[in-house]
């Protein structure tokens, strides 16, 4: 899949109705919501940069559609036929879903960079850091999980309908759409094994400038589960692709 | 490397003993053989005897269970990118990037193969006019014929000068004008020193672009000789003809086999209009043999032939079940 300018016009449909539309109609029933640090800003901003990390997920699928592409056309053989290694490969899938994601992101920042710089976007050098942490990593994670589930599974069609059940339950326990401290106890448990949870609390610090409270932690574990995954990835690609 | 000086420059690839199973599935069994600088070797076998299995493994696409192979003398087992860099390979399969139009195409597998910027762009604009692209190198592929498309996946493999080129079976779905072409295009190649490793069930083509053919049948090698020395092997044994019988089933035509001068009876497995071929002691006595036959038995005799042995008819000798174990 390529990032044409039509494709990416397609992927920010929804992710502009979430915060645009949902964004707005909510924020008339919660107002405030307190973030990390004690910050307090609106429904419509906390949603509108949960949603940028939402669309980088999103995007970061294409490394899975990418090597189901590649099968169905004959190139993943012809491609391996190359003088690469075989987790060069893989690396280029996920990094190339990972720029997909990052840029596609970035897009979706631009567009509701309004909202957010009326609920106090504050920009800092090490603020931008932290946001290009949690886009790069979070799209890592997401692109080396879809390639992971595309080496697994036999057939297109399967790869498509886990990829749309798996993402659900990514995003219903993460921070996306509403705080943690907010949630019951089990989901706080598995939302606390969700990097989309870190990927969006990360860029919520980097945007907001909120308290660093327990940030290293979650920018190692969400590091960490990057690198596990592309490990995952690796050994799944050896196992059930090679044979 | 574990191979000494004098057979890296003359065994281009070197297989040994392979054995390669899927599941419970015996695809190759103790395959062995050489392929020498230059030459162009035919793998022939049926549908499913192991062609594309050996050129995987000699591609480092698979490893095998057993044995060992060389490219170059490079171990495909664990230097398998130095035999990468060396290789190109067409697959059975059309394979290309449809988001790319054609000069991209071969440009991309430029840089995949890491052919340097300032090299590339020339070397594409060679590969477009020697394999009659010019003209529709904006084009998509899947805007083009299977013949052109064949074109630029064989096109795509000289953009860094392989040494060897793999081919499985490149002709699939051609017409027999682009496949002459295609094959045309390939044995130029050859002239220039390429070494060749070809796979395909296609025997005529074998027969005109390989020095030498190895016939693999259930995973194994069944004969591996020059194709000149194949023929007059398999003359030796006696002439080849083909009859019809007008009315005769299999079972009567399985019964030329008790006639004298008959070594083996080749029935195809359907019958149809087609002709039976018998490889016979002598044309002349068999031709006497079946008239006394057939007028005894009321049946006319619609056609007989006295064939010049092919390569295809030595692997459908080879390949097919006769009823006969002598040939």
């Amino acid at each position: 899949m390529m990032l044409t300018r039509g494709n990416l016009g397609l992927q920010l449909i929804s992710p502009l109705m979430y915060i645009f539309v949902v964004g707005f109609i909510y924020s008339s029933i919660i107002e405030e919501v307190e973030i990390n640090g004690g910050k307090e800003i609106s429904y419509t901003a906390f949603l509108a940069s949960g949603i940028i990390v939402m669309q980088i997920m999103f995007s970061s699928m294409s490394a899975g559609v990418m090597f189901w592409a590649d099968r169905r056309y004959g190139m993943f053989e012809q491609i391996l036929t190359c003088p690469f290694e075989r987790f060069e490969y893989i690396l280029s899938k996920i990094l190339s879903a990972m720029f997909q994601g990052i840029i596609s992101g970035l897009v979706v920042l631009i567009i509701s960079s309004p909202i957010l710089v009326g609920e106090g976007l504050e920009i800092s050098v090490l603020g931008t850091l932290y946001v290009i942490f949690g886009f790069v990593f979070g799209a890592f994670f997401f692109g080396a999980l879809t390639l992971t589930i595309s080496v697994l599974v036999k057939s297109n069609e399967t790869f498509n309908m886990l990829i749309g059940v798996m993402f659900m339950p990514f995003i219903a326990f993460s921070t996306i759409f509403y705080p943690i401290s907010q949630a019951p106890s089990l989901l706080k448990i598995i939302a606390y094994i969700n990097p989309l949870t870190y990927a969006s609390d990360i860029l919520r610090t980097g945007l907001f400038g909120l308290g660093t409270e327990k940030l290293l932690y979650k920018m190692f574990l969400l590091f960490g589960e990057s690198l596990i995954m592309f490990y995952i990835a690796v050994i799944g690609y050896k196992k059930h692709v090679e044979i | 490397m574990d191979i000494g000086g004098i057979l890296v420059v003359l065994e281009v690839i070197k297989a040994e003993e392979l054995v390669k199973y899927y599941g419970d599935t015996l695809a190759l069994n103790n395959v062995s053989f050489s392929v020498y600088r230059g030459e162009v070797f035919g793998f022939l076998g049926p549908n499913g005897a192991g062609k594309t299995t050996t050129v995987k493994i000699l591609t480092t696409l698979i490893r095998p269970n057993r044995g060992s192979a060389y490219v170059l003398g490079f171990d495909v087992l664990s230097e398998g990118n130095e035999v990468r860099k060396r290789i190109g390979m067409v697959q059975q399969q059309l394979s290309f990037d449809h988001f790319l139009s054609v000069e991209e195409n071969i440009e991309m597998y430029g840089i995949l193969r890491g052919v340097p910027k300032r090299e590339r762009k020339g070397k594409v604009e060679e590969l477009l006019d020697e394999f009659g692209l010019v003209d529709v190198r904006k084009k998509h592929p899947l805007e083009l014929s299977i013949g052109q498309r064949r074109r630029i996946q064989v096109a795509r493999e000289f953009i860094h000068n392989p040494e060897v080129l793999f081919l499985d079976e490149p002709t699939i779905g051609l017409d027999p004008y682009a496949r002459r072409k295609t094959l045309e295009l390939i044995k130029d190649k050859v002239m220039g020193g390429l070494t060749v490793f070809f796979t395909t069930h296609l025997l005529e083509e074998a027969e005109y672009l390989c020095d030498r053919v190895a016939l693999i049948k259930r995973g194994r090698i069944v004969l591996l000789d020059r194709v000149k020395e194949l023929k007059e092997q398999f003359s030796k044994r006696g002439e080849l003809v083909e009859v019809i019988i007008n009315g005769a089933d299999k079972a009567y035509y399985n019964n030329l086999q008790k006639l004298p001068s008959v070594i083996a009876v080749f029935t195809p497995q359907d019958l149809g209009d087609e002709p039976v071929s018998l490889c016979v002691r002598n044309a002349e006595d068999v031709l006497s043999e079946i008239l006394d036959l057939v007028t005894r038995d009321g049946k006319r005799l619609k056609i007989f032939n006295i064939k010049e042995i092919t390569l295809e008819d030595i692997f459908i000798q080879i390949t097919t079940k006769s009823n006969s174990n002598s040939v």
